[in-house]
């Protein structure tokens, strides 16, 4: 059976959703880990947004203290949050240089392709400058 | 301790509910008839100042059912409660079942005796002294009887307690006749009751200290 | 680290059963769960533990002191639950407060207060009169409310529906929101531990078998499940007991991960604890 668990965490007025799935694969900690990478990414969590403290969100999520703390320590060690005794979690700064640096490599990453794709077909650099232009700009 | 006697004396208090016809009967019917039926008028004021204070004492015999049923002396030592306070707090239930069913027995005998016209003097204080008398000899009873109850269980325990009711109450009877005739045998008898009651108190003590659970 | 509980080298022997040798500590803060088959010796470890029975040898320390009968200082600390609920049945569930009113000096009669409504206990009612899981939540309405900061419960959600279960696993996870609490949770349902505890030790016919960090458990031991041509590969390469079915052997690993990576085409499930248990003790041992 699988159950997901969708925890809607009112936390400073901000709404934290976390989704765990019993039945996965991924670990419950990584599971942790990996949804409040991604909000970082995605720009739902930002520098100084307080998270729930490592027990709280165990009782939250009916899960054991030490499941959260694994993941929190992950978290800090990647460089997303920042525990302080006293104050609690919080998103840190450095979560989103992080993010910087993992979407500029999918930039990176995508760009290459498209140059590859180019050179293949016989694309000139000079048309995809162009195109590249077109895309950035079009959204503005 | 406190919460231990508060505890048996909750249990007793359901249980007197429970029975009140019968004790009622017991307590104050049988004297009456007793009145009633016999020759010696002084039978019927003489009998409370005995049934009062042991059936006050037996009504101690539903605390150790509880217990057992429930398991409740081995969760008692899991709370701020040692071995020995637990043991004392038996015997305190007792002591006070006993002063009140004392106390009461020699309530209702001076009733009856003022009601039958037998009230005097030496009526007075031959009352006063048997219901003494059965306090004392009921606390050593208690002595030997919660020592026996706590390591024994229930029962076992309620027969001992019979047999040890009944050996006193012999007793009781044989001091009567001894005593108004010899002071040595009074002092004696005296003796051995303390001597009784200490050893078996300090047995209690050894018991409950090794008790397993 | 501090330790709430540290058990150190527990023995007790009765006639057909021996409890060697039991040593485990418990972190501050945490729950730690304790699994094993019926007979085992979890019953008798916290037996131990409460000085309810006599030990042959070894000391069981809290936060550092041993627990004497006299010492009731540290028998208030801790708050206890056994499967069963040891009040008299005639006594009312107002008289059971009152009783913990009179035996502690720190009980907070609020807060058993609001357990016993937010349980929906009926004050009046006899205990007698109440389900098994209203006696279960009276038990531990009872154990939260003099301010403890240790819980001993033996097998308290035995014989609970789903429901009630869940009802009290919340509670504990309330109960360790602070860090200086810590529980001590006998139980025989693992899915219930799978979720919240922290550390589970299983006892297996007298003795510890692991003491272990759930999530090591869970996320690091594995069950490979082969054919004989694998069997004697896996046995070398950390293989902690196996069992041969009609068309396979089952072997319990510790380090799946690496396994897996040695030996890609296995077969390699997750572990429950349940058959990490069933295996230890049905399985022979390497």
């Amino acid at each position: 059976m699988t159950f997901k668990y969708t925890y809607d965490i009112r936390y400073g007025g901000e709404h934290l959703e976390i989704i765990i799935s019993t039945n996965s694969q991924k670990p419950i900690y990584e599971q942790i880990t990996s949804q409040i990478k991604e909000k970082v990414m995605r720009g739902e969590l930002k520098h100084g947004d307080p998270i729930p403290s490592m027990r709280a969100l165990a009782k939250m999520l009916h899960i054991s203290v030490i499941t959260v703390q694994h993941a929190y320590e992950d978290l800090q060690r990647d460089g997303f949050i920042e525990t302080t005794v006293g104050r609690g979690s919080f998103i840190s700064a450095g979560g989103s240089a992080l993010v910087q640096e993992e979407l500029q490599r999918q930039a990176e990453e995508h760009l290459q392709e498209a140059a590859e794709i180019a050179r293949r077909s016989g694309i000139t650099l000079g048309k995809l400058i162009e195109l590249l232009t077109l895309f950035y700009e079009e959204d503005e | 301790m406190k919460a231990l006697v508060y505890k048996d004396i909750m249990l007793e208090m359901h249980e007197l509910r429970r029975l009140a016809l019968y004790y009622l009967l017991c307590m104050v019917g049988m004297p009456v008839l007793f009145a009633l039926t016999s020759d010696d008028i002084s039978h019927s004021y003489a009998m409370p100042l005995m049934m009062c204070p042991v059936i006050s004492m037996v009504m101690i015999n539903t605390t150790y059912g509880c217990d057992e049923r429930s398991e409740w002396m081995r969760y008692a030592m899991t709370n701020p409660v040692t071995r020995i306070q637990y043991f004392h707090a038996k015997f305190l239930t007792h002591v006070m079942n006993v002063l009140c069913g004392s106390l009461l027995g020699f309530a209702i005998s001076t009733v009856i005796a003022i009601v039958l016209g037998q009230l005097s003097a030496e009526v007075f204080t031959n009352n006063l002294s048997s219901a003494l008398g059965m306090l004392c000899v009921l606390l050593l009873v208690g002595l030997v009887t919660t020592p026996l109850m706590l390591k024994f269980g229930v029962q076992k325990g309620s027969m001992v307690m019979m047999m040890t009711v009944t050996g006193v109450v012999l007793l009781g009877t044989g001091i009567n006749i001894l005593g108004e005739s010899s002071p040595i045998a009074n002092i004696s008898i005296l003796v051995l009751g303390i001597g009784v009651g200490v050893t078996m108190y300090l047995l209690g003590r050894k018991w409950m200290l090794e008790k397993e659970f | 680290m501090e330790f709430a509980v540290e058990v150190k080298n527990i023995t007790k022997k009765y006639e057909r059963f021996t409890l060697s040798d039991v040593s485990f500590s418990v972190p501050d803060g945490c729950i730690m769960g304790i699994v094993g088959e019926n007979g085992a010796g979890k019953s008798t470890l916290f037996k131990a533990m409460l000085n309810l029975i006599h030990k042959d040898g070894g000391e069981v320390l809290f936060w550092g002191k041993p627990l004497q009968d006299k010492d009731t200082a540290l028998k208030a600390e801790m708050g206890v639950a056994f499967d069963t609920l040891c009040f008299p049945e005639i006594l009312t569930v107002k008289q059971v407060g009152n009783i913990g009113k009179y035996t502690y000096k720190n009980w907070d009669a609020a807060r058993f207060q609001e357990l016993v409504t937010r349980f929906e206990l009926p004050e009046k009612a006899e205990v007698k009169t109440l389900s098994k899981g209203m006696k279960m939540k009276l038990n531990l309405a009872y154990a939260m409310s003099h301010n403890a900061k240790l819980l001993i419960l033996d097998e308290p959600t035995a014989g609970l529906d789903p429901i009630a279960r869940d009802e009290l696993l919340e509670l504990f996870l309330e109960f360790v929101q602070d860090e200086q609490h810590t529980i001590i949770i006998s139980s025989h349902i693992t899915t219930d531990l799978e979720k919240v505890a922290d550390y589970i030790t299983f006892i297996n016919k007298g003795q510890i078998a692991f003491s272990k960090e759930k999530d090591a458990l869970l996320y690091q031991y594995g069950i490979v499940r082969c054919g004989e041509k694998d069997f004697a590969n896996v046995k070398n390469a950390g293989c902690i007991a196996w069992r041969k079915n009609d068309c396979s052997y089952e072997m319990l690993v510790e380090h799946r991960d690496a396994l897996k990576r040695e030996f890609p085409h296995l077969v390699i499930d997750n572990a429950t604890i349940d058959e990490i248990m069933l295996l230890t003790v049905k399985g022979e041992r390497t």
